[in-house]
């Protein structure tokens, strides 16, 4: 379970250009949920993020994730990374090794397990995101397509076998089928390993289908939390945040402004198309 | 009348294998098409289909394996005509990061301009007049760093309207910015079509390909389907197996169909399908 409590941030502190970037923020997420983070570019987003495996420390408030408080100043740094694995923006661009081995076993090799353990875990890591081990384990990362390279960044990450993973906009810049795929795996691994998953993206659709539990940033503070229905249902709300509703949740909102009956939490295509016949059968 | 003539373009990057022979991939494979003057071309496709290469090839960044591209009839491959053809023919690409060369918002909006050995007094009228045409005038004298992505991608549009192209091709321009982005980009790209500018629009969103006047399908190096973005978006099935999808709106009236709900071929907007289905309501 993750409990964030109060926690602010303020970047250049007593300086001129203070920003307070996150604003007495609190939530919890219950293990084994799937979190979907939306907030428009500078809402704090990235800042929370980074909180969440202490790239950065709060100016004020907690995080304690199953019982151990991440922000204490004795929780060793290393510990908290074993917890929380974040997988950046575009991480294909963090890959550095000759070999999509070497590049995945780069974090475990830093905790000090025994070798064996270190290939194991690489071998599973691997197979996690959905690539042939022994094809691609030699290979230069670099010769992979774009797709397969954060594949690979990805499973770097998964190889420290964290409890909790965190995704900044894991589909950022693919085309449609690779942005499916990517999701499908990120989908499977969080089944496998029933882990808590968070992940930010401006995709309301993928929000809306995957996550049992939205959090809406808005101007560094926590403006809502609740299930995706619950969410977009406060239409106005999300618009005036500059957000956008789910496709079908934007096209049942222009029916019911027309005067047709119906519900305002259709989140699917599909779940719209049953509405909209339903409501024309009346 | 057609600004853009491509026939049979073939082009092969080719590589060296490690013994150091000569190794050739095929990225377009026999591709024949026109464009018209002031039109808006979209091109849809997944990665690695050829749409990026074909992009290159339409102002001589790449030159034709074997096949012709013709620019308001000036031949790419001849090589007297690359700086006239790049003159008409402006690209935006993907990365804002990758195409912003100066410090300050202006400098690099007139660095195409200087390249062309133009009055600097002309030059100062261009970079105002292309910055005041994305909107980003109050931000001539920032640093191109402190801005958004979308901001960035304006600057880089900037870059290119400044050089008074007759035609800027955009690759994949909204790829990596927020829906806000995406929008103010396809924005800019809309109004300068408006004001005459031939437009291609690179793009994997459907949504932005759906604005277009006639959409290519690009698989495998070569061209699937062409048409009307409501000619397209009605191959729903061919598309999917093109590892494609359709607009929301398309998919949600292709399923209210299959419910029995009467309904017009080819909606393409949310406010089509709000028309229609008020009207099978009132009935």
């Amino acid at each position: 379970m993750i409990e964030v409590k109060n926690l602010t941030h303020v970047y250049n502190e007593g300086l001129p250009h203070e920003t307070k970037a996150l604003d007495d923020i609190s939530f919890t997420i219950k293990d084994g949920s799937f979190v979907g983070i939306i907030g428009h570019t500078g809402s704090g987003k990235s800042t929370l993020l980074q909180h969440l495996n202490g790239l950065l420390k709060p100016s004020s408030g907690t995080i304690v994730i199953d019982g151990v408080d991440i922000t204490d100043s004795h929780t060793k740094m290393l510990d908290i990374r074993r917890r929380v694995g974040l997988v950046f923006q575009y991480p294909e661009y963090q890959l550095f090794e000759e070999t999509v081995a070497k590049d995945v076993a780069f974090g475990p090799a830093n905790l000090g397990l025994s070798q064996e353990e270190i290939d194991e875990r690489v071998r599973r890591s691997i197979e996690l995101v959905g690539l042939d081990y022994e094809r691609v384990k030699d290979q230069s990362p670099f010769e992979l397509s774009g797709g397969q390279k954060r594949r690979v960044a990805i499973a770097g990450v998964l190889a420290m076998e964290p409890e909790v993973l965190v995704l900044d906009e894991p589909t950022a810049g693919l085309n449609p089928k690779a942005h499916l795929d990517i999701l499908d795996m990120v989908e499977e691994i969080h089944k496998r390993e029933n882990n808590i998953t968070i992940f930010v993206s401006h995709n309301m659709n993928d929000i809306a289908r995957m996550s049992d539990q939205v959090l809406v940033i808005h101007q560094g503070r926590l403006a809502m939390d609740g299930t995706p229905a619950q969410v977009f249902a406060r239409e106005d709300e999300i618009r005036s945040m500059g957000l956008a509703l789910p496709d079908a949740t934007e096209i049942v909102s222009h029916l019911r402004k027309e005067g047709m009956e119906l519900p305002a939490d259709c989140l699917t295509v599909d779940q719209a198309a049953e509405a909209i016949a339903k409501a024309l059968e009346k | 009348m057609e600004f853009i003539r491509v026939e049979d373009l073939i082009f092969e990057y080719v590589k060296t294998d490690e013994g150091g022979a000569p190794v050739a991939t095929r990225a377009i494979d026999g591709v024949s098409f026109n464009v018209e003057r002031g039109s808006f071309t979209a091109i849809i496709g997944q990665n690695g289909s050829g749409k990026s290469t074909l992009a290159k090839n339409l102002n001589g960044l790449l030159l034709p394996t074997e096949g012709k591209v013709l620019i308001d009839g000036l031949d790419t491959s001849v090589p007297e005509n690359t700086w006239k053809v790049r003159q008409k023919v402006a690209m935006v690409f993907q990365n804002p990061d990758n195409q912003i060369v100066s410090a300050i918002v202006e400098d690099d909006v007139a660095f195409g301009p200087e390249n062309l050995g133009i009055d600097p007094a002309e030059i100062r009228q261009r970079v105002d007049r292309a910055l005041e045409g994305v909107e980003m005038g109050d931000y001539k004298d920032k640093a191109p760093h402190l801005l958004s992505g979308g901001q960035k991608q304006r600057i880089a549009i900037a870059g290119a309207v400044a050089m008074e192209p007759e035609c800027i091709v955009f690759d994949e321009p909204t790829a990596m910015l927020d829906p806000k982005g995406r929008r103010e980009v396809l924005a800019i790209a809309r109004d300068l079509n408006a004001k005459g500018m031939t437009v291609v629009f690179i793009t994997h969103f459907m949504e932005e390909a759906a604005c277009a006047d006639h959409v290519l399908v690009m698989d495998g190096g070569q061209i699937r389907m062409e048409g009307t973005p409501r000619e397209i978006f009605a191959r729903e099935e061919e598309l999917e197996a093109l590892c494609l999808g359709v607009p929301a709106v398309v998919q949600l009236a292709s399923k209210l169909k299959q419910r029995g709900v009467d309904l017009p071929d080819g909606i393409l907007t949310d406010d089509e399908l709000v028309r229609a289905l008020t009207e099978a309501k009132a009935e």
